[in-house]
Formats: structure tokens, sequence, C-alpha cells
């Protein structure tokens, strides 16, 4: 039987797991490529905890190089943003063009900035998650002894917008300093949440005197400031941006088939217009079955996505996903 | 915590919750991964590999990487695809070496572009250009579709550096093998006097222009103790070319080498000797590759380290730094080690900066005794 090459682009929570399943049983006649721009994968799961100092920043770090080794898989580090379907063809920068036949998506979200003057230079958004952990170690450890109070503001008051909030003002707390944490988002804080775990962090948020400053909207940020609809100036020591992801660009110049940007597919976790693409995580979405993004639908995916995979490659009928409409959500502080 | 509806809070559920969390780190947490890929994936095989001839790679798998090469070469008369290729050679003096390298990584593109710096050090060593180059390949058996595409990455990504440094690959060889293997023939050229070994002269400064380690971190992750964003960062060193730093030393050095196989302390040994010099470190100014003295410390070391350490045996070996053992480190596509004279060491130093090398001077040449102490 001739080898067939899947292509791994992303090295998100349901590859990792996949990948370790992988190199525990492999998949005869099966040639498998990671691309992925970084090394690590920092574990979303505890990366609040790390912020608090409850974890060191290695103990979240998921090693892909090793990971890699263990499965016998190639490992590529660039950032995939061009692939061709008909061609079977991934376009990297600087490389010839990168054949496949099949190809498994695990890419998550784009976090991008908010689309506001001044944001890209003066605040730092939480993903890529690595240089954001960069960017916290270095504020905190050049925190001067001479400033008491610390000013802080976190745009996006999303679940992860609340939970960071509440870490970093635990986290400021510790250091000894008094934080002043301003949440700002142009909707409902915690909106995304189910009403009773909403109230609850409304009630956490209170009780950590975190100011909220919900249902406005930010006209400009400049260094040290953000300037609210032209008539209010919140000063803060760090912008951090936690405002809504998008799904990554280059999927809509593909010909796969999308939903709001994310890559369509069905139960068993492949794209509705190309068999031969499988796609998980935050980046998918499964038609007709409603979820929500969460980290945790990516790990729970991976033991369908390696049965689907290797069903595929030997021709057998593919599995279903089952899924608990119920998810567990956490907010550390 | 939050289970659909219900809502859970204290120190109990943070403790589930760290246990959940601890539990799955754990399970990606691999050891002596290396080992087991290190034996590249074999198509079941019934036959035994020939030799020889039989070793060859098909016709059509090469002239699909090769068809990428540019079709006319300065220097050559004939086309790529003759028996041999017709060279003719521009006045002054021509330098001649070869390199290969084992596979030490999944991704044949780095290999081979690592491979090509690395064989590109002598040439850069001697403050010559490299002009013309031959490939030496052994790719493990693979289906036909897997050798063409480590063939074509393998090609493309060594043209992509010797095309930059103003070099043609012109010819070469290709076969299959247990593992694969990357090397390189260079032809270079100079109008001057190629830099030796001979000529560091009391109270020049010695330079290096790449940071050690490559080799404690290449067996640190064979034995799964290096950490991924480690082996990343000793890649980029290893893919970085030393053209334009060669060029810009080549007026301005009395001795240069490379270093590689042998570590800093053979090199440096091999200066010392030719020149009648010894070498004064500072230790302390060596720079080294991120995670490099970690794995040191936890006693991770090249299998060459002891035959380094030997070739050293009539010398004192100083271990009172713990740096020590990474002097005696074999490089993969090292940096530069060079005798600047006192007039040129500002500039230079201030031109590494520029190039991102923060530390470049580690230590003085001083009269006599080809001693090395730090």
């Amino acid at each position: 039987m001739a080898e067939k090459k899947l292509v791994l682009i992303g090295g998100g929570h349901s590859h990792i797991l996949l990948l370790k399943k992988l190199g525990m049983k492999p998949i005869k006649g099966l040639n498998i490529t990671l691309i992925t721009p970084e090394p690590e994968l920092v574990y979303t799961g505890m990366l609040p905890a790390a912020i608090l100092g409850s974890y060191s920043f290695d103990q979240i770090n998921i090693d892909l190089i090793k990971l890699s080794n263990f499965a016998k898989c190639r490992i590529i580090f660039e950032a995939v943003n061009k692939i061709n379907l008909n061609k079977k063809e991934i376009y990297l920068d600087d490389r010839i063009p990168f054949g496949f036949d099949i190809l498994s998506i695990d890419i998550g979200i784009n976090y991008q900035l908010p689309n506001i003057s001044g944001a890209e230079k003066f605040s730092i958004p939480v993903k890529p998650f690595s240089n954001f952990i960069h960017n916290w170690r270095k504020f905190v450890s050049n925190l001067t002894i001479k400033k008491n109070i610390i000013e802080l503001s976190i745009v996006g008051a999303g679940a992860a917008g609340c939970e960071l909030a509440l870490c970093i003002n635990h986290k400021i707390k510790s250091l000894g300093r008094e934080p002043k944490i301003y949440l700002i988002d142009k909707k409902e804080i915690a909106g995304n949440l189910p009403a009773k775990a909403k109230n609850k962090i409304l009630e956490l948020l209170k009780e950590n005197k975190i100011i909220l400053r919900n249902n406005i909207n930010i006209s400009s940020i400049a260094k040290g400031k953000i300037h609210i609809e032209d008539s209010e100036i919140i000063s803060s020591d760090l912008i951090l941006s936690a405002a809504g992801g998008k799904p990554h660009n280059w999927l809509s110049e593909t010909d796969l088939n999308l939903k709001n940007g994310f890559v369509s597919i069905n139960q068993s976790l492949q794209s509705i217009s190309h068999d031969f693409v499988f796609a998980s995580g935050d980046c998918a979405s499964i038609i007709n079955f409603p979820t929500q993004k969460a980290g945790v639908f990516a790990v729970r995916a991976a033991p369908f996505l390696y049965q689907n995979i290797q069903n595929y490659v030997i021709k057998k009928t593919i599995k279903k996903v089952q899924s608990s409409e119920k998810i567990f959500t956490s907010i550390n502080y | 915590m939050f289970w659909g509806d219900v809502t859970l809070l204290g120190y109990i559920p943070w403790l589930i919750k760290d246990f959940v969390d601890r539990s799955f780190i754990k399970k990606f947490i691999v050891k002596h991964s290396m080992n087991s890929s290190l034996v590249e994936k074999h198509i079941e095989q019934e036959q035994e590999l020939c030799g020889a001839c039989g070793a060859k790679v098909g016709n059509k798998v090469l002239e699909s990487a090769l068809e990428k090469l540019p079709k006319n070469v300065n220097n050559m008369l004939n086309k790529i695809g003759d028996d041999a290729a017709i060279v003719y050679l521009n006045q002054g003096n021509h330098v001649f070496t070869t390199d290969h390298l084992r596979k030490f990584c999944s991704d044949p593109w780095i290999m081979s572009r690592i491979t090509a710096v690395h064989a590109l050090g002598d040439i850069w060593a001697m403050g010559s250009i490299p002009l013309l180059v031959l490939s030496h390949i052994t790719i493990p058996e693979l289906s036909l579709n897997d050798q063409k595409n480590h063939l074509d990455d393998i090609i493309d990504s060594a043209d992509q550096v010797f095309k930059k440094e103003g070099a043609s690959i012109i010819g070469g060889h290709t076969s299959k093998g247990k593992e694969l293997t990357i090397g390189f023939t260079i032809l270079g050229h100079t109008n001057k006097n190629p830099i030796t070994l001979n000529g560091a002269q009391d109270g020049d400064y010695i330079i290096l222009t790449k940071p050690l380690g490559t080799g404690i971190i290449l067996a640190g992750e064979m034995q799964g103790l290096a950490k991924g964003l480690w082996i990343k960062n000793a890649h980029d060193w290893m893919m970085k070319s030393q053209g334009l730093i060669s060029k810009f030393l080549t007026n301005k050095v009395n001795s240069m080498t490379d270093v590689t196989g042998f570590g800093l302390y053979g090199h440096l040994k091999n200066i010392c000797k030719s020149s009648n010099v010894s070498a004064v470190l500072s230790i302390d100014e060596i720079p080294i590759l991120e995670g490099a003295l970690d794995l040191s410390l936890k006693g991770v070391r090249s299998t060459i380290f002891e035959d380094n350490l030997r070739q050293a045996n009539t010398d004192q070996i100083n271990s009172d730094n713990k740096k020590w053992p990474l002097l005696f480190d074999p490089q993969t596509s090292g940096g530069l080690l060079a005798s600047v004279p006192k007039k040129h060491i500002e500039e230079v130093q201030s031109k590494l900066k520029i190039l991102g090398l923060s530390n470049s001077v580690i230590g003085k040449f001083v009269k006599g005794g080809t001693t090395i102490s730090y």
C-alpha cells in the first residue's frame, strides 16, 4: 500500500493528543508532518494559574518537538498562510510547495487586536500565549518599588477577560501592591456564559473591586492611556487585550466550506466540502450541532480524530463524535 | 467551576482542577524520545538494499529535484546532467573542502540548510567565497513519492543557501541507504592569500561568532532532556550564514578557523600550535546557547566529548568554571574563531554587535607556549 501523507496544521489541543496516540499506536502507511510556528503549546487550562504563580511557565508548556519525535512525525516551524485543495499543496514562506493526501487543521482562533487606533502599538494581546507570558513576566519584574497603585486595563470582558482580571488582581495583591483594574467591553460583561455562571462572576468581580466599564466604545489607545468616546481617559500601566477572537484569514481564501469563517465540519470532524480535510478545536464548527468554542471540545475530539483518520486511510466507515452539551468551565483566580 | 448550570466554588474544586490539569500535562512528558525516531521508518522490505550502483536513486526522482537548479552557471562550460562538469577557474587561489552530516532532525529542509552552512564554514574560515558545489545525498528507502519530496526539499533548501552566497550546485550523487546523510563539496576562490591557522600574534584578541553548545543540545534532544525552544533556537543558529561576517573579517584578522567537531578547545589549540602562541580565555565571556549549560550541569555530553577531552590529555584541564565542558563540545555549523589585532578590535566588536552577537571577544593570545588557559 502506498504511503499516505498526513499533514497536521497547528499544534493545538486536538493535535497534541492525536500525536501522543499516533506515537503509542502508529497507523500503518501513514507519514506524518506537523506544521506549527511555535515549538511549544501553552496548555490554556493552566494559564491563569500560571499568571498567579501556582505553576511555573515551564509546567504549563507542552513540548511539540519531543512529542513529534515520539510520534515519528516531521515538524516544520512555519505559519501556513495559503493552501490549494485541488493540487493538495500547502505554501510556506521560503519553501517549495508541500504536498499532502490528508489534512487536519487545528489552528484555534486568531486573537486579533481590536480595530482601534493605537491598539497594535500600545496594548498586548493574550494570544499568542508565549508572547503574552513573555510580556507579563517583563511587566512584573519591572514593577518599581516606588509605585504602590498598579493600574491595569483589560479590553474584552468575555470569560477570558474576566478570568484574567481576577487573576491579575490577585497577583498584584500578592506582590504587596494595590491593583486598580478596569474591565472594558463594548457589550455586556461575561455575556457569553450561562446566566448562573455570569451572575457568580459579576459577584466575584465586584468583591474584588474590579472596575467594570461595559457598553462603552474605546476611541483610541495611546501609551498608558485609553480614550473612551472622546470624553474620558483611563490611565493604565499595562493594557491587555482579550477581545474577540476571529477565525484565521487564510481559511477564507481556500475552497473550504466555512461557517462564519470557521471550517464547517460534520460529526466525523471532516470538512463538509472536502472529505480529506479534518478540522477540530476552535477553528472548526460542527454543522447542525451546537457547541461552544472551548478547549475541552478540542481535547474530546482527539480520539475521534485518530479513529477517523485511521478509518479514512483504510477506507472504513467513519465514526461520529458524541458530545454532551454540558461542559465544564472553570474560572480560576 | 461550572458544570452546565451547576456552580462550585472554593479550594476543593480548585484541587480537582489542579489534579485534572496536572494529569493532562503529564501525558505529554516524553523521555528518550529521539532514540526511537532516529531509526528511520522503513517500508517493509523483503530484499536487502543493494549497494554500489544499486543504491542509486531513480532517474525520474533525481531529474525532478535537479530541474529547479539554474541551467547556466558561471565558471561552468557545459550543463548539469553531463557525466562531469567542465569548469574553468579564475586567477587567484582556490580552496576546496567537503563535509557531510547524518540525520539529526526530522525536517530534511532544515537538515540541508544546516549542512550547507556547516560545509561553507571551511570556505568562510579561509576568507574566500564559494563558487561551485557538488552534493552527496543518501536518502533512506522510502516510497517513491517521499524520496522525491525529500530530495526536492534538500536540493531547494541547499540551493537557496548557496545562491545567496553566490555559489551554484553543479552536480553530485544521490544514493539510497540506511539513514539520511547530506554532504557538500565546495570549491571557493580568493584573490588574496587564504587565511590559515598560522598568523595569530601575541596581543591579538580571540573572537568567536556563534554561541557554543550545539553538541550538548542535540545530545540532550536524543535523551529527551532538551526543551523544544532550546532545540529550535539551536537550529536557528546553525542555519545562520556567516558569509557577511567572513567578508567583513577577511582583511582584519591574522588567523581564522571554524569551530566544528573538535570543539572550541581543539580548534583553538590548532591555531596555537600553528601560530606558536598561547590562548588566555575569559570563560565567562564565551557565548553559549540557551539550555546548553542546564544540560551540561545534568551531565549531558555529546558522544565525541570524550574524544575531544582525550586529545587535550597532556594539558592541565581546569574544571573550576561550570562552563568548562562546553569548551570540548563538538559544534555543528559552529562559529568562526579568529585572531584580531588590537587596531581592528573595536570595529569588529561593534560590527558583530549589529549582527546580533553581544559577546564576541572571548580572550587574548599571548607569546609562545601553545597552551590554553581559562
